[in-house]
């Protein structure tokens, strides 16, 4: 039912995690550690810590909460290991891990929070549309072909995050469960305690604020449309 | 293919068109609801023959591809989006607890 934010605590309970640990010795100085890699939270700390904090904060935007995850998602990992079979990337393993975690976030925190986000609902980029029609000018323009290379840049990617950042929180958050982390609607709505049609309106004003974003910061539309 | 209002059968379709289909500020609440529920058959049809007569809709929803494409690859990117670096205190804090705990 709950198949993918549970995922993790199955597997906890598929192979619990031993009473002491191994690899507890502080590890020696990372120039002269050249082991083959056996799974150790630590050296995870060491190695992937900064990019699972990186994608914690862009999540929830507070340190401490952050840390919470980056420490569950860890201990998750822990837990598993045995499941970790090799065919992703050891961080690609931990970030499938923290998507569940901050899931479960998210369902956790959902009711206790209030919807703030009234004024960014209300508008609808009024500038763009005339009469509900696209204004010529200032309608979406072509992003052929710079798109399909965009993903493979960094400074992409530093866009695409601060694009993110605009949204209003509560609108950020509905938009990365559903398109980050692939939840569906109904469970979104669960979580969050949101109707769906409250739902749609938020993931539509997300789409539309985000497209205007990259479009502009990226993509240059503005520059080359107006005069 | 888009229908230019060149002559005057074009013309008579494209206004038909305007006329008929959903305006762009509905389409865009339309495209974005397909891709989290099933439209009606009327509602795909809408779209698809204003695409005839509106460039801006059709890249519209192009773009909202791009997003969804780009949103999905966002947490493998992750190391490009590092902005919350661990500190070294709270590298040894976690450090410290996964020790406990694991």
């Amino acid at each position: 039912m709950r198949r993918l934010w549970s995922l993790p605590l199955l597997y906890c309970l598929d192979s619990p995690c031993p009473v002491t640990p191994r690899n507890v010795s502080p590890s020696p100085p990372s120039s002269l550690a050249a082991p083959p890699p056996s799974p150790n939270p630590e050296r995870w700390v060491d190695e992937h810590g900064d990019c699972l904090m990186g994608y914690a904060m862009l999540r929830v935007r507070k340190p401490d909460i952050a840390e919470d995850l980056v420490q569950d998602t860890l201990l998750a990992a822990w837990c598993s290991r045995e499941h970790f079979r090799g065919q992703s990337s050891e961080r690609t393993w931990l970030v499938g891990i923290m998507k569940h975690k901050i899931v479960d976030h998210f369902r956790r925190l959902g009711r206790e929070r209030n919807f703030t986000d009234l004024e960014f609902l209300s508008d609808e980029c009024p500038d763009r549309f005339e009469d509900n029609y696209w204004i010529h000018e200032r309608g979406p323009q072509e992003w052929r072909p710079h798109a399909a290379a965009a993903s493979g840049r960094e400074e992409f990617w530093q866009t695409f995050r601060d694009c993110l950042r605009k949204l209003p929180p509560r609108v950020a958050d509905v938009f990365m469960l559903r398109e980050m982390d692939e939840q569906d609607t109904p469970e979104i709505c669960r979580a969050l305690g949101l109707t769906p049609a409250n739902l749609w309106v938020m993931l539509h004003r997300a789409r539309l604020a985000l497209r205007q974003c990259l479009g502009r910061n990226w993509f240059a539309e503005d520059r080359n449309a107006t005069p | 293919m888009k229908i230019e209002p060149t002559n005057w059968l074009t013309r008579k379709i494209s206004d038909f068109l305007v006329a008929r289909t959903p305006r762009c500020k509905d389409i865009t609440r339309l495209l974005s609801a397909s891709l989290d529920r099933k439209l009606s058959w009327r509602q795909r049809l809408g779209i698809r023959l204003h695409f005839l007569i509106c460039v801006w809709c059709e890249r519209y929803s192009e773009h909202l591809g791009w997003l969804r494409r780009w949103s999905r690859e966002a947490p493998g990117h992750a190391h490009e989006m590092c902005a919350g670096q661990l500190s070294a205190v709270a590298r040894e804090r976690l450090k410290r607890a996964l020790r406990e705990q694991s």
